[in-house]
């Protein structure tokens, strides 16, 4: 046991050890599926509105392997909504990061595509859906552009705004080094950026994750969202409580991979 | 200290989860905002003939009820099965009988079912009300009427439709074959009567619905999706079948062609039995006695149809209209009171008794699906157990009128 | 100073911002010759404009008016035979202490071998060896600005101008830095612009001082500073002068 006392330097707090402070976060976690399964076990919610989380355990690994009730096991809906999703995701990434940043360093190309943007960014991403059936069908397309359209605004907005907010003073660094316009926005601008930006990285994964339930309720034969809604045709909720806690169990993961990866690129900063 | 904290976070914890679960239970789930229960029309449409038996001097001499009562009503937009409220609605034949509705509208059966605890009566399709008697505290009183509107639809140049018919010696109706229906898809509404109509199709030719990929979709989407290109067939009902006929897409394979039972069901929820059983038999009675008029007046039922559509924004043609009125098949009066009264043997033969006809109606549909695992026998035997599917209206119905 | 050859010729320079119905005027006619390999020290009060002038010089500023020439030859925009130092968040976060200092030879496609040499030189003549893979968020104010310095002489620059480059640090490691540049300046002898709005700092640094007034910025008076290095801050001489420039100041508002 790690007994280092980490001291507040204004004495507030358990001036507990990182160790304890661990277990109250696990305890935070078992307390709320206590609470959870108590809920329903002295009857307080109905077993047919809530199902206990043994029951979701259960059901989880019951589901691993059989089709019943929805028409997938969770590995494939899981390997399909993960299709559908990363493929808008990254498309965003390669395609709203580069305009993010072109928009934020070229005074004449963010005159040129802003107004359009401004237009296209307050249009919520499920009203996309008409029209995205008529154009690319109600296949893998039609899902991962409707994801794609989430997860790109964000992208933009945070490549843009942490560009533009590069330190004057380095880029009058690398000027005085005789480095072209060019030069400082690849080698001062975009490095820049990269915190600001990761953050809009987060929000467009968030957002694309997010929609991935509305995108494949809308025309699917497969995925966490389609397995909600098979659950709801037929009364299962703890079929849609499992799908949610699967989405928000995948979210997460996702969201400490990102954490993760943006630690190891961005490691200058404390 | 330690210990402390964690009875406090253990209390917050409690705390937040109970607040968010009272804010969920009992939601009163309105689709969309009800609106003002329609006064009826000053319009002078012809008054049925007054039944000359019994008391009242009602239109169709049902005894109206002691005191005003309100229904919690679920009305499922642009099908025939909710278009007997507008009706009676309309016509103020519900006001007659001291009966007035608050109003929640739904386009889905499950969504319906969620929302039981807001509403007393409801009609829905087979599939949706075997979610609500098995999920919820719903319960079929009775069985409002047969579809004949779902179609498999295909375009004029799909091999399906090529293939021509006769190929299947049990249907020499429906078109296909093997080869052309397999590894097909299929733009439907997943988990309902459609699919089960696709399953019963397929399975002329030896195939299931493994054979098919199936994509879910409502019935507005299909059709739009399909008109575009997408899907090698779709699965419709209602006016977008209609629709769709208009617009020159073959049928391959009509509800008639397959040996399904399309029931259509009149529900209660449980509290609406227990504390407004005399509203609901007073309802029932109207509701079939709606349902002969309808019959016996197509024209006026395809115009209400056409109205009610509009009010709701359902596209619907004048034409769509008279052919939904042409090929009604509502039960009528003493239709539904037989067929919830008389018994028959469970053709599974798992049930310890004899079943009613409402009963073998909603189970041929439930059946279906228990053996594609979305339920179990468990809930099968549940069902009959429980008297989901009951008579019991019916019966006060029968006593009333005695 | 007849003998000293002028690098630096700075003719009439002007520099007027637009604002709404008016025009401010931030530097008035500055006219002023920086001589081979000295110290000069531009010391004025603050916001005089004198920051101005320096960006003006550095190339990153134009003026409204008026010229300058390095060695004879005009100077338009950025120009690696002017290199600068700036007072603060100068050093590239995301690069280490080598990396920054090489950037300059870096940018101009300076093979990996020669830069990296020549970078190491001037790391070790500002006292950082050793610490060329740490990043600038690990070290100190000090530290920092000695790689801004050790970078500004990897580029090899005929000028180097510093733009208060001291101002930012706390007043223990300013008067150890500005015994450091005059160590490193007189290792390497360059012809040196300093800017600076403290007076002990200018005394101690500068062969020759010019004094600004306030805004617009015109020169007040150039002092010419003959004591004999290292400088004490405490002797007589040292403070006299220090008084006469003082005495002539204005103040900033």
């Amino acid at each position: 046991m790690n007994g280092q006392k980490k001291k507040d330097p204004l004495g507030r707090g358990l001036g507990l050890s990182s160790y304890a402070y661990a277990m109250l976060s696990v305890a935070g976690v078992l307390c709320f599926f206590l609470v959870w399964q108590l809920l329903v076990q002295c009857g307080i919610v109905s077993g047919r509105y809530l199902a206990k989380p043994t029951e979701i355990v259960a059901l989880f690994l019951y589901k691993l392997v059989n089709t019943n009730p929805d028409g997938s096991t969770i590995p494939s809906s899981i390997l399909s909504s993960l299709q559908v999703s990363l493929v808008g995701f990254f498309l965003a990434l390669i395609v709203g990061i580069p305009t993010g940043l072109l928009m934020g360093w070229y005074k004449g190309f963010r005159q040129f595509v802003s107004p359009v943007f401004e237009i296209l960014r307050p249009i919520p991403p499920i009203s996309w859906i008409p029209l995205t059936l008529l154009w690319l069908g109600i296949g893998i397309r039609a899902k991962a552009f409707i994801i794609f359209f989430a997860a790109f605004i964000p992208c933009v907005i945070n490549s843009a705004a942490g560009i533009r907010q590069t330190n004057q003073t380095l880029i009058n660094v690398a000027k005085t080094c005789g480095a072209s316009n060019f030069e400082i926005f690849i080698k001062v601008g975009v490095p820049s950026s990269l915190p600001i930006m990761f953050a809009g990285i987060r929000v467009a994964l968030g957002n694309a994750w997010a929609t991935l339930v509305a995108a494949e309720m809308l025309a699917a034969d497969s995925g966490l969202g389609y397995m909600i809604l098979m659950g709801r045709n037929f009364a299962r909720a703890d079929i849609v409580i499992l799908g949610m806690v699967l989405i928000g169990v995948l979210g997460m993961v996702f969201t400490g991979t990102l954490s993760f990866i943006e630690h190891r690129i961005i490691k200058w900063r404390i | 200290m330690k210990k402390t904290m964690k009875s406090l976070l253990a209390l917050i914890t409690t705390l937040t989860l109970a607040g968010s679960l009272l804010s969920g239970c009992g939601s009163k789930e309105n689709t969309n905002p009800a609106p003002e229960t329609p006064a009826p029309s000053g319009e002078e449409t012809e008054a049925p003939a007054a039944e000359t038996e019994s008391s009242g001097g009602t239109t169709f001499g049902i005894e109206p009820l002691a005191s005003k009562t309100m229904i919690d009503l679920a009305y499922f937009s642009g099908a025939e099965h909710g278009l007997v409220f507008y009706i009676m609605d309309e016509m103020g034949w519900a006001e007659e009988l001291n009966i007035g509705f608050n109003w929640s509208y739904f386009n889905a059966g499950p969504a319906m079912m969620e929302a039981n605890g807001s509403w007393d009566v409801g009609t829905a399709g087979a599939a949706g009300a075997v979610n609500g008697i098995v999920g919820y505290d719903v319960n079929v009183i009775g069985i409002s009427q047969y579809e004949h509107i779902l179609n498999c639809f295909v375009r004029e140049d799909s091999p399906i439709y090529q293939a021509g018919k006769g190929n299947a010696t049990e249907a020499p109706e429906v078109y296909g074959d093997a080869d052309s229906l397999r590894g097909t898809t299929w733009l439907l509404p997943v988990g309902t009567t459609a699919q089960q109509t696709l399953a019963l199709y397929l399975a002329y030719f030896g195939l299931t619905t493994d054979d098919v990929t199936m994509t879910n979709m409502d019935v507005g989407s299909a059709l739009a999706a399909f008109r575009a290109g997408e899907g090698d067939g779709m699965i419709l009902w209602t006016s977008t079948n209609v629709t769709a006929q208009e617009e020159g897409f073959k049928s391959v394979c009509s509800c008639d062609d397959v040996n399904g039972v399309y029931s259509t069901c009149l529900l209660a929820t449980d509290n609406a039995l227990d504390t407004k059983m005399d509203a609901m038999t007073t309802l029932f009675e109207l509701y079939f006695n709606v349902e002969d008029w309808m019959m016996e007046h197509p024209d006026e039922m395809a115009k209400m149809y056409f109205e009610a559509c509009e009010v709701e924004g359902i596209s619907c043609t004048e034409t769509i209209a008279q052919y939904t009125a042409e090929v009604y098949e509502g039960l009528g009066i003493e239709k539904a009171l037989e067929r919830m009264t008389t018994e028959v043997d469970d053709p599974l033969g798992l049930a310890d008794r004899q079943i009613s006809g409402g009963e073998f109606d909603v189970l041929d549909t439930m059946d279906y699906f228990v053996t594609l695992g979305s339920y179990t026998e468990e809930d099968r035997m549940k069902v009959l157990e429980n008297n989901r599917i009951t008579s019991a209206v019916a019966e006060a119905v029968l006593e009333k009128r005695q | 100073m007849g003998q000293q050859k002028v690098r630096l010729h700075i003719e009439n320079i002007t520099k007027k911002f637009p604002l709404k119905n008016d025009t401010l005027s931030v530097v008035d006619g500055i006219s002023l010759d920086v001589y081979d390999n000295e110290f000069l020290v531009l010391l004025g009060p603050g916001h005089c404009g004198k920051s101005v002038l320096l960006n003006i010089l550095a190339g990153l500023m134009h003026p409204t008016g008026g010229t300058i020439e390095l060695d004879g030859k005009p100077v338009t925009g950025t120009d690696p035979r002017i290199g600068m130092v700036f007072q603060k968040w100068s050093l590239l976060p995301w690069k280490t202490v080598m990396e920054n200092t090489e950037i300059g030879p870096k940018f101009r496609g300076v093979d990996k071998k020669t830069r990296r040499e020549k970078a190491q030189e001037y790391i070790d003549l500002v006292g950082l060896r050793g610490f060329e893979n740490s990043y600038p968020s690990q070290l100190s104010g000090g530290m920092k600005q000695r790689v801004g310095i050790a970078r500004a002489y990897t580029n090899d620059p005929e000028i180097l101008i510093m733009d208060e480059p001291f101002g930012a640090l706390d007043a223990q490691t300013r008067y150890a830095m500005e015994e450091e540049i005059i160590k490193i300046w007189q290792k390497q002898k360059r012809t040196v612009v300093f800017v600076t709005n403290n007076i002990e700092e200018a005394v101690y640094l500068g062969d020759r001082i010019v004094l600004f007034s306030a805004r617009p910025a015109k020169i007040k008076k150039i002092y010419t500073n003959t004591l004999p290095r290292p400088r004490d801050m405490v002797s007589k001489e040292f403070l006299e002068l220090r008084t006469m420039i003082s005495d002539n100041s204005d103040l900033a508002l």
